[in-house]
C-alpha cells in the first residue's frame, strides 16, 4: 500500500485549502453523476405523466399567460405571435426558478447524508442544477415542436430563424445556468444559518418574474423611452433579461434590438452571473464548515 | 512507533447552549422587545458560530476540550467514554462533517467513516443504483464499485432483488445490502460508530468478523466507538478513554475497559440496599451484590450476594432465596440457601442470621441482569413485599467466550469441559453408531 504516496488531509476551524478542495471536487465526479442519476430517477418515480409534468409546467403558465395577457390584455410582444413568443421566455424561466430553487435547497435535502458522511458538497448543487439540464432539453424539445406547429403564423408575423445569431442561443443557455448556479448557491449558502431565506425565496421570484422580460419584450425597457437612461442599462445587469432578449432575438429575428446589443446586453448578464457564481462559491463554502453545526 | 497516520492536536470542540428568553414585563418593553427582535436574532444566530468570548461566556459547552492522541499506521484504537464524552463529535471532525473550533488534525491517508450503514441510500431506486449511489458517497469510484458489485452482492444475498426498489426490501435485506458496501470499502483508515449496535446477532457477529478481517488482514488503521467493552477488548490493541470531552487515559485496551468499567459502576444502579424490612418474625437489615476484585462486574469473576437480617421469633420454613432474572425480565434461575440441606427444613431460632450465595465465575454470558431477593415461609407468606432487587451489567473482558461476538442473545455461557476426540475413539464412535 505504500505505492502511491497516500494524500494528506490537514483539518483545522477554516476547513481545508482551496487547492485540495478543488481536487476532491474533480475526485468526486462519479459520486455527481450518480446523484444527477439519483435526481432523475426518483423526481418522477411513481407518477402516471412521469416525465411529462417536465413539459406541462412550462405549457400551462404560457396558457395563461397567453389568455390574460396576449389576448385579454393585447400586451405588446414585438409583433410576434404571442403564444410561442412567451414560451421561449417561460421556458427559460422555469429551468431558472426550478434551477435556483434545487439547488438552494440541496443542502437541507441532503441533511441526512450531510451529517454522517464527507464529501465536496459543492457536488450537491452542481448535481442538482445539472439534474434541472434535462428538463431544460425537453422544454427545448418542446418549444421546438411549438415552432413548427406555428409555423405558418410565424410566417404571416415575418418571423423566422436568424441563423447568423444561432451563437446567442448557446450563450443564452450558458449565461442563464452560470446565473441559476450562482444564485442557487447564494441561497444554499445563506439559508444555513438564516432561513429567512427560504421564506425569502417566494418573494425574490415573484419579483424576479417582473424584472425579467417574460410577459412583456425588453423592448419595452430598452427601445422606448419608458425607462429613464442609467435604469435602462442596469436592467440587464439581471442576467436573465439577456438571456430571454438574445433567445427571441435569435428565434424570432423581429430587429427590434440590434445583435451588437443583444451581445452587450447577453455580456453584461454574464458579468454578473460570474461575479455572483464567485461570491456564491464563497458563501457556500463558508456555509458548508457550518452546515452540520447549525442546521 | 512509526510516523503516526492521525495525529490530533489540541481539537476543541464549543457549543452555544439555548438560553432562556427573558419576558417582557410592560407593554412598552414587550413593543421595543418586538421591534429590536431582528437584531437580536441576528446576534444570536451569528453567536452561535463565534466563540470570541469563550473565555467568560457562560452559555458556551465544551463538547471536546484540548484532545490530543496520536494514531499509528495499522493500529485499531478503542474510543470509549460515556455517553456525552465526546466520542461521536471527535469522529465527526475526524470524518471532516464538521469542523473544530480549534486544534488541527492531520490524516494520511483516505478515510472513510462509518456513522451508520446506508447513507444516502434512497427507497425508490434499486439495489443496484443504490449500491452505486451509497458506494460513490462513502468515496468508491465507479471503477471501485464495479469491480467489487458481483462481491458486494453476494455478500449481502441479495441478488435475486438487486433490481427492485430497496423499499420494496425488508429491514434484514436493506441492512445487510448496505452493510455489505461499507464492508468492501479499501481505505487506509476506517472510522466506525457503533454501526454494529444495528441488525440482529447475526448480523452483528458478521460486521465484527468482518471488521476483524479488515483490520488484521487489510492492515488498514481502525478507529472504533463502542459501548461494547466486549467488542473494544477483542478488536483493539489500544483504546481512548473519554470523559467529558477531555482524554481520561491512553492505554491497552483491556485496562482501558476495566477503567471506563469502574467508572460506569455509579450508572449501574444500586448494588447495595439497607434498610429495614420484614414482618413480626423476620426482619431483613442489609443486603448487596459484591463485584470482582476490580470493583467491576465481570463474567469471569465470581458474583457473591449477602443477605443479613434478623429473626425475632423462631421460624420453620424459612426461605431465602434468589432468584437470577434476564435483561429481557425473564426468570433463568432459582436458588434458595438450603437447596443443598436434606429435608426437612431446620427451625431457624431468633437471632441475627446471614447468608451468602456464591455464581461461580463463567456462568453468565455478558449482559443486563436482576438480581432479587425472595424471603418468606414456605407454603405460608411472603416476609419481605419490597422488591429487593440488583440490576447489573455483566461485561466480558477476560472471561471465557470472548473470541465469540455473543450478540447478547444467550444468558449462559458455562465453563462445561471440551476436548478433541481421539482417532481411535472416533473410529469406534462410528462404528457403534
Amino acid at each position: 500500500m505504500n505505492n502511491p504516496p497516500l494524500p494528506v488531509i490537514v483539518i483545522t476551524p477554516r476547513g481545508m485549502t482551496s487547492l485540495g478542495e478543488w481536487r476532491e471536487l474533480w475526485a468526486a465526479r462519479d459520486l455527481w453523476w450518480f446523484l444527477v442519476r439519483r435526481d432523475l430517477k426518483t423526481r418522477y418515480a411513481q407518477s402516471v405523466l412521469g416525465l411529462g409534468w417536465a413539459v406541462v409546467q412550462p405549457l400551462f403558465t404560457t396558457l395563461i399567460l397567453t389568455l390574460i395577457f396576449g389576448k385579454l390584455m393585447k400586451a405588446p410582444s414585438d409583433g410576434v405571435p404571442y403564444a410561442v413568443w412567451s414560451l421561449a421566455a417561460v421556458v427559460l424561466w422555469t429551468f431558472f426558478q426550478t434551477a435556483v430553487n434545487e439547488a438552494g435547497n440541496c443542502l437541507a435535502a441532503n441533511m441526512g447524508v450531510i451529517t454522517k458522511v464527507y464529501f465536496p458538497r459543492l457536488i450537491l448543487p452542481l448535481a442538482a442544477v445539472a439534474g434541472k439540464i434535462f428538463d431544460l432539453i425537453i422544454m427545448v424539445g418542446l418549444l421546438g415542436i411549438a415552432l413548427v406547429v406555428s409555423h405558418a403564423e410565424l410566417v404571416e408575423a415575418n418571423c423566422h430563424l436568424q441563423l447568423a445569431a444561432w451563437w446567442e442561443i448557446p450563450a443564452a443557455l450558458a449565461v442563464m445556468i452560470i446565473a441559476s448556479l450562482a444564485a442557487g448557491l447564494w441561497l444554499a449558502g445563506l439559508s444555513v444559518q438564516y432561513r429567512d431565506v427560504r421564506v425569502a425565496q417566494g418573494l425574490i421570484f415573484t419579483v424576479g418574474m417582473y424584472v425579467t422580460p417574460v410577459i412583456y419584450p425588453s423592448s419595452k425597457v430598452y427601445l422606448q423611452n419608458t425607462v429613464p437612461a442609467p435604469w435602462r442599462e442596469l436592467y440587464f445587469a439581471n442576467p436573465m433579461a439577456g438571456a430571454i432578449e438574445a433567445l427571441r432575438g435569435a428565434l424570432f429575428s423581429h430587429n427590434t434590438t440590434s445583435l451588437r446589443h443583444v451581445a452587450i446586453h447577453l455580456a453584461m448578464g454574464g458579468f454578473v452571473a460570474i461575479v455572483g457564481l464567485v461570491g456564491g462559491l464563497w458563501c457556500f463554502r463558508r456555509a458548508e464548515n457550518l452546515v452540520a453545526d447549525v442546521a | 512507533m512509526a510516523a503516526p497516520i492521525i495525529k490530533v492536536e489540541n481539537i476543541s470542540k464549543l457549543y452555544r447552549l439555548g438560553k432562556k428568553d427573558e419576558r417582557a414585563t410592560t407593554l412598552i418593553q414587550a413593543v421595543s422587545r418586538f421591534a429590536s427582535a431582528p437584531v437580536r436574532n441576528f446576534r444570536q444566530l451569528r453567536s452561535l458560530t463565534h466563540f470570541d468570548d469563550a473565555a467568560n461566556a457562560t452559555d458556551i459547552l465544551w463538547a471536546l476540550r484540548d484532545v490530543y492522541f496520536d494514531v499509528a499506521p495499522g493500529e485499531v484504537v478503542g474510543l470509549i467514554g460515556r455517553n456525552g464524552a465526546g466520542k461521536s463529535t471527535l469522529l465527526k471532525i475526524l470524518s471532516r462533517i464538521m469542523p473544530p473550533t480549534r486544534g488541527r488534525v492531520e490524516i494520511h491517508g483516505r478515510l472513510a467513516s462509518l456513522l451508520e450503514v446506508g447513507t444516502g441510500f434512497h427507497p425508490e431506486l434499486s439495489g443496484r443504483d443504490n449500491v452505486f449511489l451509497n458506494g460513490a458517497i462513502l468515496g468508491m469510484t465507479r471503477r471501485e464499485i464495479v469491480s467489487k458489485f458481483d462481491e458486494i452482492v453476494a455478500f449481502a444475498e441479495i441478488e435475486k432483488f438487486i433490481d427492485t426498489p430497496v423499499k420494496r426490501y425488508s429491514s434484514g435485506m436493506y441492512v445487510r445490502l448496505a452493510f455489505a458496501v461499507a464492508a468492501h470499502l479499501e481505505p487506509e483508515i476506517l472510522v466506525v460508530d457503533e454501526v454494529l449496535a444495528v441488525g440482529d446477532a447475526a448480523f452483528q457477529q458478521k460486521c465484527l468478523g468482518k471488521m476483524h478481517s479488515v483490520s488484521t488482514e487489510g492492515g488498514r488503521t481502525v478507529l472504533f466507538v463502542s459501548h461494547s467493552m466486549q467488542a473494544v477488548t477483542t478488536l483493539c490493541s489500544r483504546a481512548i478513554l473519554m470523559e467529558g470531552g477531555k482524554v481520561l487515559a491512553t492505554g491497552q485496551a483491556q485496562e482501558m475497559a476495566s477503567r471506563y468499567l469502574q467508572m460506569m459502576e455509579g450508572a449501574h444502579g444500586e448494588t447495595v440496599w439497607q434498610g429495614d424490612a420484614g414482618d413480626d418474625s423476620f426482619r431483613l437489615k442489609f443486603a448487596r451484590l459484591v463485584p470482582g476484585a476490580q470493583g467491576v462486574f465481570t463474567t469471569d469473576e465470581p458474583l457473591r450476594l449477602q443477605i443479613v437480617g434478623e429473626v425475632l421469633e423462631p421460624l420453620l420454613g424459612l426461605i431465602c432465596a434468589i432468584e437470577v432474572y434476564s435483561g429481557h425480565r425473564q426468570l433463568l434461575a432459582y436458588s434458595a440457601h438450603d437447596d443443598n440441606l436434606p429435608p426437612p427444613s431446620p427451625v431457624i431460632p431468633p437471632g441475627p442470621c446471614a447468608w451468602e450465595l456464591t455464581i461461580p465465575g463463567d456462568t453468565l454470558a455478558a449482559g443486563s441482569y436482576e438480581f432479587r431477593v425472595d424471603l418468606g415461609v414456605h407454603n405460608s407468606k411472603k416476609l419481605v413485599n419490597e422488591k429487593i432487587s440488583f440490576p447489573v451489567t455483566l461485561e466480558n473482558i477476560n472471561g471465557i467466550g470472548r473470541r465469540y461476538q455473543s450478540g447478547w442473545t444467550h444468558c449462559f455461557r458455562p465453563n462445561w469441559p471440551w476436548r478433541k476426540m481421539s482417532p481411535t475413539e472416533v473410529a469406534q464412535v462410528i462404528k457403534h453408531g
